[in-house]
């Protein structure tokens, strides 16, 4: 199957995160746990539902990722989730 | 300007207290997201992308340099310090914390302000021509109507739970500014042979995945009956609208599967309940809602000799777009250009905003306007003060001479915020704005709207811009749609797609494109959407077609 990471936004601010490795959410995309297997997938969704960290947290899904071992940090593959990682692509030019 | 009556203040400030409680809970874990997401979408407060965004409802784009000062505020104190102005004379802020949320909306209760109803199936916030007022051919002030509609909607218990949204535009019945053929009611005032006051009813109107034009179901209802009507209306809809399926949901879809004729029959039989009923409208409440919005002190005014006014080429061509007819002699109606080189359409920074209610305190007495356009409006400046006030927009990115040109495009908010965009938008905007800056061509195109959607629902008019663009997704790639005629003033027309999309790196081609040809097969005084209707879109398609590679 195609990689995938787990996100979410952060209940109090909004602000894009990953699930780790460690079941924190990041904000960092490179420390996001990569699962390889669509069971894994199912069975990490399920506990984090169940788990404490899912109150931090609302809209938990899984999205696709390019995780070839050349590239580091994992990538999108759908171009709204690379927008969601790095910001909009127009400069804030006000902020 | 509306004013809050004792129980308005009560109920801002009670709904503010009330999320306050809301919030905490979620916090607590008290509610979960499925319990709490209606609780703040019925204040406005939606997940978008990167964080929350509150929309802000500015009652039929009115606002006071006090509200204006207050929005400052708000976008500086909680957000990145500035705020985005939509097609529906609304401010959303789109960097906003849930945390924050509560002490906004007590911020805005303060200034008699709130987002109830801005989102969610009900009656939304009701817009109006931003002219009102001030406009030389309207028949009475929209705004009256509007507040008169506004009080009626708020928190109305049977309408709570429509079928879907509901979106109620008013005209001051000359010059349609208020595009009310694309609303789900549109309001025009009209005159009867006695000369008095009413309304011309159009129903079914509205954009999104299916675009259509509104019926005529009334051609005069006496402005008294105003309320009784239109709960008719509502009646119908909300026993007969779908609600199996969303996306027919809307009264559109409704008119269009009985037909206006049969939607008249239904709503004027409902009528017959509701027209004598404590809805009619007292002649003493008319007025008392009329004294708020009663013409500021008008002065005498020397018209000043064009000769000897201020000859610099930017201020002319200030005053050729910007600079509107007032029904008062020696005043003017300002457009500030929210389209500067560079800029997302519509926004304004908290800085532009302090320096435009000072500005409205300075030379209108303390009135700003929002447009549909997404453009800000000073609608009673003195024509001696006109040269002053350009000097001081201009020093802070206002006075862009661009109104109603190619460069005033309208864009949502698309892709880069919002979770519903298929496609980006505000970048598409930029790279027309790009390629066209240049004032004097831009005068020489004249009047030309392009607006532009980063999905089918259409929040930036695509379907009745003159130019309209739709973003859309294909295969993970965006791609854009391309209408042409699609207009949004007396004479309403949905635009017509004219063929395959293309890459978003190709509409600034394509837009000279359609404006070579425009150029080209005009006739003395006509404008693109006059070219349009006199050819119809067969010249645009074959040079567009010829000479650009679509996908």
């Amino acid at each position: 199957m195609t990689a995938q990471i787990i996100t979410a936004n952060r209940l109090d601010t909004g602000i894009v995160v990953y699930l780790s490795q460690t079941f924190d959410w990041t904000v960092d995309i490179s420390s996001a746990w990569v699962l390889t297997a669509s069971s894994e997938v199912e069975d990490t969704l399920k506990i984090v539902e169940r788990a404490k960290i899912a109150r931090d947290v609302v809209g938990v899904y899984a999205i696709d990722v390019d995780d070839n071992d050349e590239i580091t940090v994992p990538v999108p593959l759908r171009f709204r989730e690379r927008i969601r990682v790095s910001g909009p692509t127009v400069s804030p030019h006000h902020a | 300007m509306y004013a809050y009556e004792p129980h308005d203040q009560l109920l801002v400030d009670q709904r503010a207290a009330q999320f306050e409680e809301q919030v905490e809970r979620r916090f607590e874990g008290a509610l979960n997201e499925d319990e709490f997401r209606p609780l703040r979408l019925q204040n406005g407060l939606y997940q978008e992308l990167h964080a929350y965004m509150l929309r802000i409802n500015i009652p039929y784009g009115t606002l006071s340099s006090r509200q204006l000062r207050k929005l400052a505020d708000i976008s500086r104190t909680y957000d990145k310090g500035y705020g985005h102005f939509t097609t529906r004379q609304n401010l959303q802020l789109n960097w906003l914390s849930l945390k924050d949320a509560p002490a906004i909306l007590a911020e805005l209760a303060s200034v008699e302000m709130h987002a109830i109803q801005s989102s969610g199936s009900c009656i939304r916030n009701v817009t109006a021509d931003h002219y009102a007022g001030a406009a030389p051919d309207e028949i009475d002030d929209p705004r009256i109507w509007a507040e008169i509609v506004r009080q009626w909607s708020t928190l109305h218990p049977e309408f709570a739970f429509l079928p879907r949204k509901f979106k109620i535009a008013v005209s001051g019945g000359g010059n349609d500014r208020a595009a009310i053929a694309v609303h789900d009611i549109g309001l025009k005032l009209v005159h009867d042979d006695e000369k008095q006051i009413g309304f011309e009813v159009q129903v079914g109107g509205g954009l999104g995945r299916t675009p259509m034009l509104g019926k005529v179901i009334r051609e005069f209802l006496p402005a008294e009956d105003l309320l009784s009507y239109l709960e008719a209306i509502l009646r119908v809809y909300n026993q007969l609208g779908r609600r199996d399926n969303k996306y027919k949901a809307r009264i559109k879809i409704m008119v269009h599967e009985l037909g206006a004729e049969v939607v008249r029959d239904l709503v004027e039989d409902e009528w017959l309940a509701t027209r004598d009923s404590a809805l009619k409208l007292p002649q003493d409440e008319i007025t008392r809602i009329r004294n708020n919005f009663l013409p500021p002190v008008f002065e005498d005014v020397v018209i000043p000799d064009p000769d000897h006014q201020v000859q610099e080429p930017g201020f002319i061509a200030w005053q050729h777009t910007n600079v509107h007819a007032h029904k008062q002699p020696g005043y003017n109606i300002v457009t500030v250009s929210l389209k500067a080189f560079g800029i997302a359409p519509g926004d304004a920074s908290a800085e532009q905003m302090y320096v435009l209610a000072n500005l409205a305190d300075a030379y209108s007495f303390g009135e700003i306007r929002v447009s549909h356009e997404q453009n800000l409006i000073l609608p009673h400046v003195r024509a001696d003060q006109l040269p002053a006030l350009w000097q001081s927009l201009q020093r802070v990115g206002l006075g862009t001479a661009n109104a109603g040109l190619a460069t005033d495009i309208i864009s949502c908010p698309g892709m880069d915020f919002c979770t519903l965009a298929s496609a980006r938008s505000i970048p598409v905007a930029l790279a027309i704005t790009e390629r066209l800056d240049d004032l004097e061509r831009l005068h020489n195109i004249g009047e030309l709207k392009i607006k532009i959607s980063g999905c089918v629902n259409a929040c930036a008019h695509h379907h009745i811009g003159h130019i309209g663009i739709l973003g859309l997704e294909k295969k993970g790639e965006e791609f854009y749609q391309v209408t042409v005629g699609g207009r949004a003033d007396d004479d309403a027309a949905i635009g017509e797609i004219v063929g395959p999309g293309f890459a978003g790196h190709q509409i600034p081609d394509v837009i000279e494109n359609l404006i070579a040809v425009y150029l080209d097969i005009r006739e003395a005084g006509e404008r693109f959407v006059d070219t349009v209707k006199r050819l119809g879109t067969t010249p645009f398609k074959e040079s567009l077609y010829a000479h650009s590679q679509t996908r």
